[in-house]
């Protein structure tokens, strides 16, 4: 009898606590920071599908590693952003920016294979995740395990970049878009920051024309920042340094030409080679002015 | 007393196993056979019903792909979807650069890569074949 008593008990303790770590119970509660839920009255509002239209390149700092080590360039922990402190941020937007700098840091440090430095990124990203009440999205303990173990480079880094995707779709469906905006934005600064940076040092066609061309992608970003502009100071001020930013690529030119694609199959699999070509004009002056102000805003970001 | 224990043990742990902290198998087996080289990317789990007539592919998403890169594209079908999934890649333009499905000869690919020239934000579309119901995942990876 007492036996069935305590297992009824400890039942009813499981489901309390059960109901209490779902993120959607969380959602449907208040428990998010009132600055995690903006009013749509207070936000520019783009319809649902022209915010679907806009890329989400959480991807990038892994392309951008992939670029540098084809240019033989080696690993530098200067580029990334040690000097944040997650457990000294007490804002969402501090944290979801950081989120996101400190998830392309990591994409860097796993594309070099450097897993042993990933522990305290890592970290890091942890306390920040959890003080957005995201961190359910990372397997922390498997992503330890597998820095520590270089022989699992695949997995850690599908995992690593599946939780990112994992959060941003889930901020997105639970009405923090901002939230994933932020984070996005992090993402692409701090690539954008590690590309320019190692321009500086090892100038390079490929890498200079990527540079060049994000003049499209920082378009989206700032469409993405877009609705969220006037909500705070801190937005604000986002917004006026990506504008900042967009005035520096005003005078490069990226134009097109098209071509047919060409297909072929190959070991079972359909190979389409795009003969579009897109060229990048950008003086030295311009490329200089890019470098400096990436280099200032992403340290103003970073600052604790 | 031990069976008592074991129960309150497991019934202690169900939470962590019903939030899902691990990924979803399917989709980790399609990462899985991406291939040699390559780096996972995104992924796009897509499931819809049978449509009896449809203009276009009906699932969209928008991606960033970039000039001198090469990406592949590898669509899994779950063991009992119906459908088989198609894709197709149209740029910014509104062209259309590629489709894994060939209507003229009825020829399908689950692979398809991508050897990108030009800098921009895409779309990229799936359907099933026939408008059919069914699930799958596409994943996005990029080739070493």
């Amino acid at each position: 009898m007492t036996g069935r008593f305590l297992l009824m008990f400890f039942c009813f303790l499981v489901f309390l606590s059960a109901g209490c770590n779902s993120p959607a119970r969380k959602n449907a509660q208040f428990l998010f920071p009132d600055e995690d839920s903006i009013p749509l009255s207070q936000a520019e509002q783009l319809s649902e599908e022209a915010i679907d239209d806009i890329t989400r390149n959480i991807s990038s700092p892994v392309e951008i590693s992939n670029i540098l080590q084809r240019m033989n360039v080696p690993f530098s922990n200067s580029y990334l952003a040690s000097s944040i402190d997650a457990s000294r941020i007490t804002t969402s937007f501090d944290r979801a920016l950081k989120l996101g700098i400190l998830g392309a840091d990591l994409g860097y440090l796993n594309m070099y294979e450097k897993t042993g430095n990933a522990i305290d990124i890592l970290s890091s990203i942890k306390k920040l995740a959890d003080g957005l009440n995201v961190g359910q999205f990372f397997d922390f303990e498997t992503l330890k395990r597998l820095s520590l173990n270089k022989s699992n480079l695949d997995s850690l880094l599908f995992l690593s970049l599946e939780s990112y995707n994992k959060i941003d779709r889930f901020l997105r469906e639970k009405g923090r878009g901002q939230l994933s905006a932020l984070m996005i934005t992090g993402v692409w600064i701090e690539g954008q920051y590690l590309a320019t940076q190692v321009l500086k040092q090892y100038p390079d066609t490929l890498l200079r024309n990527r540079v060049g061309e994000q003049k499209v992608i920082l378009n989206d970003i700032i469409m993405l920042l877009a609705p969220y502009c006037n909500v705070s100071k801190e937005y604000t001020d986002l917004c006026r340094d990506m504008q900042e930013l967009k005035a520096k690529y005003r005078d490069v030119k990226v134009t097109f030409t098209l071509g047919e694609p060409q297909m072929v199959e190959k070991d079972g699999a359909l190979v389409v080679i795009q003969t579009d070509r897109s060229y990048v004009e950008m003086s030295e002056e311009q490329l200089e002015a890019i470098i400096s102000t990436t280099e200032k805003i992403r340290n103003r970001l970073i600052s604790n | 007393m031990k069976k008592l224990l074991a129960l309150i043990t497991s019934v202690l742990f169900l939470p962590v196993i019903l939030t899902g902290q691990t990924g979803d198998p399917f989709v980790s087996k399609c990462v899985m056979s991406t291939g040699p080289n390559s780096i996972y990317l995104k992924d796009f789990r897509i499931q819809l019903g049978k449509a009896s007539s449809a203009t276009d592919f009906r699932y969209k998403q928008v991606f960033a792909l970039s000039k001198n890169m090469k990406y592949r594209f590898t669509l899994c079908n779950s063991e009992d979807s119906q459908g088989e999934l198609i894709m197709k890649l149209v740029d910014d333009t509104g062209r259309t650069i590629l489709t894994s499905y060939d209507p003229k000869t009825g020829k399908t690919f689950s692979t398809v890569e991508f050897v990108c020239n030009k800098t921009g934000t895409y779309k990229i579309l799936f359907d099933f074949k026939d408008y059919q119901q069914g699930l799958a995942v596409g994943v996005v990876s990029l080739i070493k």
